[in-house]
């Protein structure tokens, strides 16, 4: 039995969506989505939800699914709310394929959203300093959170031991990406930061610890993302063209204490993305892959992802850059939707968002952002939690 | 929708809170005290710091055990500024893992550095501020 998507819910991420609460946004994905797979909310049987924990401080709101659950309209049916840092959405994708495979539904809704921006100092008059505050609790809050000046940072020591480790990536090979992942936003309409930018703005930006600068990081935004999932046979009915999830892999795995060898490595995501392709029967990535959409959390992590998912030895990421393999026009894109970097990251719903892109690069429909689809098969990787600790990748194809 | 039809509030929400470290409160008890201590499992050897009362390799018990105070840095990376409870040292200050010796594990820690290098291998000694509330209330000096 294999499952596949058939509708597809975007919305432009930006930096805030004062005019929407979260459940408008849900809603207003949810019926893309449906529309897209003309289909009616009737035929959903269960939902799954993407929202991160952190809703919890955006919104003072524990169990948002419930309040979003009645608001769009499913009122009747089961849903569950997942959440796992920014792999929440991929790991929402994940559930709703389980539904699916378990015989207990047809037709999964994965939905998900976040608002980060309610939160406000009122002595700066600025959001951004409460929400960074906040994004912290993401982390661990006894052994990291008090020694850490900000998220970027737990995710700048990957960065920083990998350099330690294989002397590579260079600052100036991280400034490429964010160069490459801010131009490719310009393509896509969706997207919250796209820009041309140079290498040398970029490495003149704001230094934000260790080797982590303005530019490597990736915003964070306001937004949704909605999928309709769905049985082959009922897939097959509803649309001529599904896009089959042919892989998925997970990996949790607490690196840096007890395993302080695995410095600068990715394990998670490495674990992750060979469980996916040995699902989907992919065994060279690079030669059997049209593209690549993973989580730029910041430049050096998607550099050393290059490494995790196959496609370079470690420590070769930021050759892969320079020489030009994943921009949008070489041998392999990755990130040809700007990444997190040039479109915004959402936490509980950028997976979403993610697959949902790739679903348009393979159906050939994805506007500015298409990328020759040849071998009709794309990944999109997710990783996070703290110190890079969780991954799901999941390999997605139109045959 | 115009901005001018928005309706938008000032909310503050604040939680107090009162909580222990558990079976790990041994370890922030030892910095009280001037002391980096970890824990030996009885079953498999391994030595955590922080300490853990059940070996999370084999769920052996474990017994205490004082460390030396002196580690290495493995990793670290220099913070453009130092944090509040460390403005008082005028030195360069990173976010380090550090293993300190005798531990099969690395803790993250504040490094102080009064020369700026804080590479690989670095030693390091830990420095011990009194009153324990977090692990920020303790750093590592380099030697």
């Amino acid at each position: 039995m294999k499952v596949g998507i058939v509708g597809v819910g975007l919305i432009p991420w930006k930096t805030r969506y004062p005019d929407k609460t979260y459940s408008e946004l849900a809603l207003d994905v949810t019926k893309a989505a449906l529309e897209d797979a003309r289909i009616s909310a009737a035929e959903v049987d269960n939902v799954v939800y993407g929202i991160a924990d952190l809703m919890v401080a955006w919104t003072r709101q524990c169990c948002p699914s419930t309040t979003i659950h009645d608001y769009i309209g499913m009122q009747g049916k089961p849903s569950v709310r997942v959440s796992a840092g920014a792999v929440t959405g991929a790991m929402a994708v994940r559930q709703g394929m389980i539904e699916i495979l378990s015989g207990m539904s047809e037709v999964s809704l994965v939905v998900g959203c976040g608002k980060g921006m309610d939160l406000y100092d009122p002595v700066t008059k600025k959001r951004s300093k409460e929400f960074l505050k906040a994004i912290m609790l993401d982390l661990d809050t006894t052994w990291e959170v008090p020694v850490e000046p900000l998220a970027a940072a737990n995710f700048g020591f990957v960065v920083q031991s990998h350099m330690d480790r294989f002397g590579t990536p260079t600052e100036e090979q991280m400034a490429k990406v964010s160069v490459k992942n801010h131009k490719n936003a310009l393509s896509n309409p969706l997207a919250q930061s796209g820009m041309n930018i140079t290498v040398e703005e970029v490495m003149k930006s704001r230094r934000i610890a260790g080797p982590v600068k303005f530019f490597d990081c990736c915003l964070y935004s306001e937004g949704a993302a909605a999928l309709i999932l769905a049985r082959e046979d009922r897939a097959r009915q509803i649309c001529a063209n599904p896009i089959w999830i042919e892989g998925v892999g997970s990996c949790n795995h607490r690196s840096y204490m007890p395993n302080y060898e695995d410095l600068g490595r990715m394990v998670c995501q490495q674990v992750g993305a060979q469980a996916a392709y040995k699902m989907a029967g992919i065994s060279n990535p690079r030669k059997q892959l049209d593209l690549i959409e993973t989580h730029d959390l910041l430049t050096g992590v998607e550099l050393i992802s290059y490494a995790e998912l196959g496609l370079c030895e470690p420590g070769q990421g930021g050759r892969l850059m320079d020489d030009g393999v994943t921009q949008k026009t070489g041998e392999l894109p990755v990130n040809p939707s700007g990444g997190m970097i040039g479109c915004g990251h959402v936490a509980g719903c950028s997976g979403i968002s993610r697959v949902g892109e790739i679903a348009l690069q393979l159906r050939g429909t994805a506007g500015g952002t298409q990328v020759p689809i040849n071998k009709g098969r794309a990944l999109f990787s997710a990783i996070g939690g703290p110190a890079i600790s969780q991954s799901c990748s999941i390999v997605l194809g139109r045959s | 929708m115009k901005a001018s039809e928005i309706f938008e509030v000032d909310f503050r929400d604040v939680y107090n809170y009162r909580f222990s470290y558990g079976g790990q409160s041994g370890y922030f008890k030892g910095l009280e005290n001037g002391k980096l201590t970890a824990s030996k499992c009885t079953h498999c050897g391994f030595v955590w710091c922080p300490p853990r009362p059940v070996c999370s390799k084999c769920y052996g018990s474990a017994e205490a055990l004082e460390l030396s105070g002196e580690g290495e840095i493995l990793t670290s990376i220099l913070l453009v500024a130092p944090p509040p409870r460390l403005k008082h040292v005028k030195s360069p200050v990173a976010s380090a893992l550090v293993k300190p010796d005798g531990a099969d594990t690395c803790i993250k820690a504040m490094v102080v550095s009064k020369t700026g290098v804080f590479a690989r291998g670095t030693r390091v000694k830990a420095k011990f501020m009194g009153k324990i509330k977090t692990i920020a209330d303790f750093y590592f000096l380099t030697l």
